[in-house]
């Protein structure tokens, strides 16, 4: 008998079962595209259900991800859940960037894609205003957004979206300015999905080892592996970022803090908060390493809204949208305050 | 696939060894992310990395140039100018879809304005009547019979 033999013997047995595993179908609920740009797709889920509203509800995710990590699993699906309650969403889907894009900066993405995308929405509903939901970094752009042009915003709801970037946690240790020369590191047409890859296993070590320990756990229930290999897809399908766009958002958000000390000047307009006055929902994850809720939490006060709830969920990054805390807490409560606020 | 069943399950001292070790290793990982030093020289690895990536494209393109292929550069100009082309389109669709509203609020006001003066004409025919039946009534009254 070798001491700690089980574990290791767990382990080993987990990684081969990621590498040999299939992954499976994500993004799986129906829809129909509505606009299209560049690389960028709008993905119309027509509501249903008894009580159905009129105002879109607009999700924005981070560019790092795909945008199925909305759509996980059928049953685990925050487009699919929201649409079932009543409301016509619309998910972003940024698409992937080639390195013809790799010149898009803030500024595009902000006005020539998602201000964009917004209004092609509102016209597609026929509604004047749109519920804007931002996920992560899809939450910091729809802020900005927000503040740079309010026009079109009924709500907006900020979940896990880092605003106070000196509290960042373990990501911002990596890109602190004493660790990271953005104009060094971040040359070249896109930043890889490698570099950030690996950025993004530095986050939680140990987890890169533990997680074979659940994958070989879950090997027994069919269920349960599809979904922890659905995860695995979130964690392994990064998509490239524009250096520019990178460079960029590092060096204001994370170097800078510009966001909610000033100073991030987008097309010669600088982002003010403030400018924010529809009602805003900041939601937090109690765990999340990610976008620690003490980074996500300071932007309920850097608003000139004078209607702003604060909601800190028991999960994680991730559970907060496939976990069971998303039926549990995120959707009943984002279904409730968009039947509030909606005009 | 078939996967043989785990033979060291249930090894008590086993199983506190593993959690020993893992928590030695998740101790020292905290303390490399603490370090100064490591984390500088991960910003390094990610510049050399970029660089190397750049040189290595480079060297690509110069192979392809020589054999009078189309290099990586080529296809992102051409891709380029294919993306700045969707822009201009869509900042036409945008002028065309402003364009449409402004046409639509337009036909709005006309047509309120279309009923506003019906409802005048309506309202002018009958005061018109009104006039004509008070004046057809003062001249009756007027002539003897």
């Amino acid at each position: 008998m070798i001491p700690g033999a089980d574990a290791t013997s767990q382990v080993q047995r987990g990684w081969l079962l990621h590498a040999t595993v299939a992954r499976p179908p994500v993004g799986q609920t129906a829809h129909v595209v509505v606009h299209q740009h560049d690389k960028l797709a709008v993905r119309y889920y027509a509501p249903t259900g008894e009580s159905i509203q009129k105002t879109p509800v607009i999700l924005v995710p981070s560019l790092i991800n795909r945008a199925y990590i909305l759509d996980l699993e059928p049953d685990r699906s925050v487009v699919a859940s929201l649409s079932a309650m009543g409301h016509p969403v619309y998910l972003v889907d940024w698409g992937i960037p080639g390195e013809e894009d790799a010149a898009e900066d803030t500024g595009y993405v902000l006005h020539e894609l998602l201000s964009r995308s917004i209004d092609r929405i509102c016209r597609h509903a026929g509604q004047p205003k749109a519920l804007v939901f931002g996920y992560c970094q899809g939450g910091v752009l729809a802020a900005m957004l927000a503040a740079l042009a309010p026009e079109r915003f009924a709500g907006l709801v900020l979940l896990n979206a880092p605003f106070r970037f000196s509290e960042g946690g373990r990501f911002r240790d990596l890109v602190a300015p004493e660790v990271m020369d953005v104009d060094k590191a971040l040359t070249g047409g896109l930043v890889s999905v490698e570099s950030m890859s690996a950025g993004f296993k530095l986050l939680d070590p140990m987890g890169n080892w533990t997680k074979y320990i659940g994958i070989e756990k879950a090997s027994g229930d069919p269920a349960r592996m599809a979904r922890v290999m659905a995860r695995e897809r979130w964690l392994e399908e990064n998509v490239p970022l524009p250096a520019v766009f990178a460079r960029e958002f590092i060096r204001n958000a994370y170097q800078k803090d510009a966001l909610l000390d000033g100073g991030w000047v987008v097309r010669g307009k600088e982002i003010d908060l403030r400018n924010i006055t529809c009602p805003v929902l900041v939601v937090a994850s109690e765990r999340d390493f990610i976008a620690p809720k003490e980074a996500c939490l300071p932007v309920a006060e850097a608003t000139g809204s004078d209607d702003v709830t604060v909601e800190v969920i028991p999960t994680g990054h991730i559970g907060c949208v496939v976990g069971s805390a998303a039926s549990r807490h995120l959707l009943p409560l984002l279904d409730g305050w968009f039947r509030r606020v909606q005009p | 696939m078939s996967i043989p069943p785990f033979g060291f399950a249930g090894n008590e001292a086993s199983n506190q060894l593993y959690e020993q070790w893992e928590k030695g290793m998740t101790e020292w990982w905290e303390s490399m992310m603490q370090n100064p030093a490591f984390l500088g020289s991960l910003g390094d690895n990610m510049a050399s990395m970029t660089q190397m990536r750049t040189a290595w494209d480079d060297a690509i393109d110069q192979g392809l140039e020589r054999a009078r292929m189309p290099t990586r550069k080529d296809m992102i100009r051409l891709a380029s100018i294919v993306s700045l082309l969707e822009d201009k389109l869509m900042k036409v669709e945008d002028q065309l879809l402003n364009s449409n509203d402004r046409l639509v609020e337009m036909e709005k006001a006309l047509l309120v304005s279309r009923i506003e003066s019906a409802e005048m004409r309506l309202e002018l025919n009958e005061r018109l009547s009104r006039i004509e039946l008070a004046l057809e009534r003062a001249l009756g009254g007027g002539e003897s019979k």
